[in-house]
Parts: C-alpha cells; structure tokens; sequence
C-alpha cells in the first residue's frame, strides 16, 4: 500500500469519525493551536474511553501515530486496520524496547505521536498514575510535549458500560511542555519524579492527585 | 461490559460478585438491589423501603475499598475463561518492523482459585497452576485481567460472573503479601514488570 493511499484512508476515518459524533454527542475543541503543524511533537494524553483516541486522532489536523497495546493487533484484520491509521503496538506486560525506538524513529522522521500515559483506560474516570516508562521515553525525546486533556468520554462511554449518545466530549491541547532531552539514564532518573508531577499537573482536573501542582 | 465490574459487592448485603444482568441493569442475587447506569457514568442502587443512593463509580470503588468489601477472606473460587498466548508472531507495517504480537489460544472455561502463594486454573480437561513468584507483571485489558508468567506465556482471564477490577486487586494484594514475607520489599509497579522499593 502506498503512503498516499494509507494517508487518505487516515483523513477519511478522522471525517468520517467527526460526522459520526456529531450523531451521537457534542465536541468542543481548544487549544489546537499548540499542536506544531509540523516537526515532531509527542501528545500526551488521559485516557478514559474507547472514544479518546478515535475523537483526539480526529480533530488533529495532521497525520498523529498513536501507540496501543499489542494484544489489540492480535487478529490480522485488527492489526490491518491498526497500521492504515498509524497505530503501533506495544507490549504493556513487559519493558518494549522496540516501541520506545519506534516513537524515536517516528520523532526523528518529524512525525507526531501520541501517547496514552496512563497506558490504560481508567475504570472510574480518575486519572491514574503514569507509566514510569512513558515519562523516561518524554525525558530521552527531547521534543515538544503537548499535553491533551480529555474530559465527557468517561460519561458517555465507560470501560464498564456501553455508548451513549447526548454526550458532551471537550478535548483541551494545553501549550508545549519543553522538557530537557536527556541522553543519560543516570539523569533521567534523578528528573523522574519532577517531570512526573509537571506533566501530570497539565493533565489533571480538579481534585486530581497531581492537580494545583504549578508547571 | 458491567456494572458489577465496579460494583463488586452489594453494598445492602455485603454479598461479593453476585450482582447478575436483569434487563438494563443489574440485581444482586441474594437481596434483589438493583444497580443502573444514570446521568452520563453515575451508578444508582435502588433498594426497597431506602432512597436511591447514586454515586460515581470512583466513589464505590472508594467505598467497597473502605469497608473492606475487597478483603482476601472473601476469596472463593470463580467461573473464570482463561486464554493463553504462548505465540508469537512479528508485525510489520508500511515495511518498517513494529515489534511481535501474542496470539491467544481458544477460550478454555474453568473455575480460578487463589490460595497461598498459588493461582490455579481447573478446567473440565487440565489443571494449569502457577506460583504467584513465578509473574512478573499484572495488568487490566479491557475486562480481562492479564498475567505474565517468567519466561512463559501471557494469560488472560475474564470472569463471567465477577470484576476484573477486584480479581486485579487480589492478585496484587496476593503479591505483595507474599514479597512482604519473603523480605521482597514493597511493589511500586504491578507492569510493565514487577517493581520493589
């Protein structure tokens, strides 16, 4: 398949997905001004329904590589569909070398990627503790982090229960975290826990645990 | 997809894992309260001669958490089908290598048990039985709970009649009790590995 062809299938779905929603529920969109038209950035985000991904894909206007657990590619058909819209797998109950180097090699190409940091949805609609992976992967880029907070997914679709309409969805891009590209694991480490609570704080809603922490 | 994945104890009874599908909602099988979906992801239960208590599911989880609903001595057997990935196969996508994907077998049903340090399986043909020091990571998916054993397969459970969220808990709470008896130190990471302080 050719880049062209892969890359209109893309634009399509994400039409195709806003026309749909506009049947189901309402969006509100802010802050997509943060988002580079181009260059790499990695967009970092909660993640609380099944409708996160295909909503935030969807309202980004560029092509956005999106990692997701492995274990969704596990039919051939899933895993066909997974690669026309740039997703790529990762191995959650395991340390993924090969995805950490695929987001490097897609930053470095001057891709967008997106990451769920949570790595999972949330079950009650709280945003839960990152993957500590994650925030070594954003210290080691070295690219504009562009936090995306999602808010209405959880009530209109939870893990626990089925889709419905008259859902309000708001996905708010905040301004570019540029944190320090750090090439020593021994520096990673010691900056963990204060990228951690900055790049949570973007993320959080009130009464969150990282909320009212200054960036 | 269920409200009892949340709910996984009747908070009139204090039954764990019996609320069971009744229409659009969902019964507890011992004392008949009903438990439904209102207002966007709220969770209502509705019991005789009481007023309606509503709360988020966080809120629940808070509660059954705070009057102990998730305790190891309610730990019985549970209906459980398991899924066993013990393949591999590599993906690939716009010629770039992307990393190998697990293929799960068929769906075996079985009834799971946790005791000690052991998590057993026993199905109508096999026993399959794994130390609790032999996984090295425990994660949700979707509604499956999911265990990697050490140089071994990925397993997938999902419980017909239970929560994923509290089987999580238990496998977790399980480790840690046994990593505190060995002298193992406290898990601050359940994936991607199993990580001590």
């Amino acid at each position: 398949m050719t880049a062209t062809v892969r890359k209109t299938f893309y634009h399509t779905a994400r039409w195709l997905v806003r026309a749909l929603w506009r049947r189901v529920g309402t969006l509100e969109v802010t802050g997509l001004e943060h988002v580079p038209v181009n260059g790499p950035c990695i967009i970092i985000a909660n993640h609380q329904s099944y409708l996160d991904p295909l909503l935030a894909q969807a309202v980004v206007p560029r092509v956005v590589h999106s990692m997701a657990k492995s274990t969704q590619f596990a039919s051939p058909a899933m895993a066909r569909l997974m690669s026309l819209i740039y997703t790529f797998p990762v191995r959650r109950y395991e340390p993924d070398p090969i995805a950490v180097r695929t987001v490097l090699r897609l930053l470095g190409a001057g891709k967008a990627v997106m990451i769920y940091i949570e790595g999972e949805r949330s079950w009650d609609g709280r945003l839960q503790p990152p993957r500590r992976g994650t925030i070594r992967l954003l210290l080691k880029a070295g690219v504009p982090i562009i936090p995306c907070r999602i808010d209405g997914a959880y009530d209109a679709w939870p893990r626990w229960g089925r889709l419905r309409r008259g859902a309000h969805v708001s996905i708010a891009f905040k301004p570019a975290l540029n944190l320090p590209a750090l090439d020593r694991r021994a520096d990673r480490e010691a900056a963990l826990e204060s990228a951690t609570d900055r790049i949570m704080a973007t993320l959080s809603a009130p009464g969150d645990r990282w909320a009212g922490i200054a960036v | 997809m269920a409200i009892a994945d949340i709910v996984y104890a009747c908070i009139e009874c204090g039954g764990v894992e019996t609320l069971r599908p009744a229409g659009d909602a969902e019964t507890c099988e011992r004392c008949g309260t009903r438990y439904c979906r209102v207002d966007g992801a709220l969770i209502r239960a509705e019991r005789p001669g009481r007023p309606p208590e509503t709360r988020s599911a966080g809120e629940w989880l808070d509660l059954l958490a705070a009057i102990g609903a998730d305790s190891p001595h309610a730990i019985r057997p549970a209906p459980v089908l398991l899924r066993i990935a013990d393949r591999q196969r590599p993906h690939r996508a716009a010629g770039m290598y992307l990393g190998r994907i697990e293929s799960f077998g068929p769906e075996l049903e079985g009834v799971l048990s946790l005791a000690g340090d052991r998590l057993a399986v026993q199905t109508e043909a096999a026993r399959f039985e794994w130390s609790l020091l032999e996984l090295t990571a425990v994660q949700p998916s979707s509604r499956a709970l999911q265990l990697k054993v050490r140089n071994g397969p990925l397993l997938s459970f999902k419980f017909p009649e239970g929560s994923a969220v509290l089987w999580e808990t238990r496998v977790q709470r399980a480790l840690q009790d046994l990593y505190t008896s060995l002298g193992r130190g406290t898990i601050i990471e359940f994936q991607p590995r199993i990580v001590t302080r």
